[in-house]
């Protein structure tokens, strides 16, 4: 909430071409800004999810360990408990 | 009481998902082969309760998690500092490797509640559907559903907390130098 107000009281305290540049600037800015933390964490939830699945991934392409070839093949007799 | 090559197949075909739920699970490749052995093991003694035609790999999912989560009490109660030591232990070699944002992640995932973890990889990673985790977790879809968002903000909050300042002063410094 006190990052919305910085952003607020700009636009109407100067006059002349600085203020339709600055304007446009903050017209610009305000997307972002305005919606703040959404817009940030929905880009920040997008990398998280990539990051996510390509952590997941990297194991996932290792394969299949010799040892698990190995453990289930001799488990691959009847079993007799 | 025998087993079809088929399922002896389709237990090993799991195998490379499975270790990547559990690495993502505890954080520890070593202890992430062990719980997948652990897996494949009571899964074959358990064979006559699969149901042929349902889907196996969420069923070694389930014995996978379950398995997880006893051990995960267990050392709770005897090493108060696990979690903590499994992080130090990863990032070493992941930041020569040059994946150091996995280590960083990682070590976020594993400052999440188990429950949230499990929920948020199932859907996220492993691609089921929140009906399937939801099975896998025996809870509720909806318990799924909050536990997964849960996950994602507090996993935000977690690598973020730099980013956001770093972009605060960048926006500013442009702001800066433009109207200028």
């Amino acid at each position: 909430m006190p990052e919305v107000e910085s952003c607020d009281d700009s636009p109407e305290q100067q006059s002349g071409p600085e203020t339709s540049r600055e304007k446009k600037h903050v017209n610009r800015e305000r997307p972002r800004r305005a919606q703040g933390k959404g817009q940030l964490s929905q880009d920040v939830q997008r990398r998280i999810g990539l990051q996510l699945r390509a952590m997941y991934s990297d194991v996932v392409n290792e394969g299949i360990p010799d040892r698990f070839t190995e453990l289930l093949r001799r488990l691959d007799k009847p079993e007799k408990q | 009481m025998t087993a079809p090559d088929d399922v002896r197949g389709a237990m090993l075909a799991a195998v490379p998902n499975l270790r990547a739920f559990a690495v993502s699970l505890c954080g520890d490749v070593d202890r992430a082969n062990d719980l997948v052995q652990e897996t494949l093991l009571r899964a074959w003694s358990h064979l006559e309760s699969f149901e042929p035609g349902t889907n196996m790999s969420a069923w070694l999912f389930t014995i996978l998690r379950n398995h997880f989560r006893t051990e995960y009490r267990k050392r709770r109660r005897e090493v108060e500092d696990v979690d903590g030591g499994y992080a130090e232990r990863l990032t070493a070699p992941e930041a020569q490797t040059g994946h150091i944002e996995f280590g960083e992640l990682r070590k976020a995932l594993l400052q999440l509640p188990p429950d949230q973890r499990e929920a948020l990889i199932l859907i996220g990673a492993s691609g089921f559907s929140y009906e399937e985790a939801a099975h896998i977790c025996d809870c509720a879809v909806g318990t799924i559903k909050s536990r997964v968002n849960r996950a994602r903000a507090k996993l935000a909050e977690i690598l973020t907390v730099e980013t956001v300042e770093e972009q605060g002063e960048r926006s500013d410094g442009d702001l800066t130098t433009r109207v200028a």
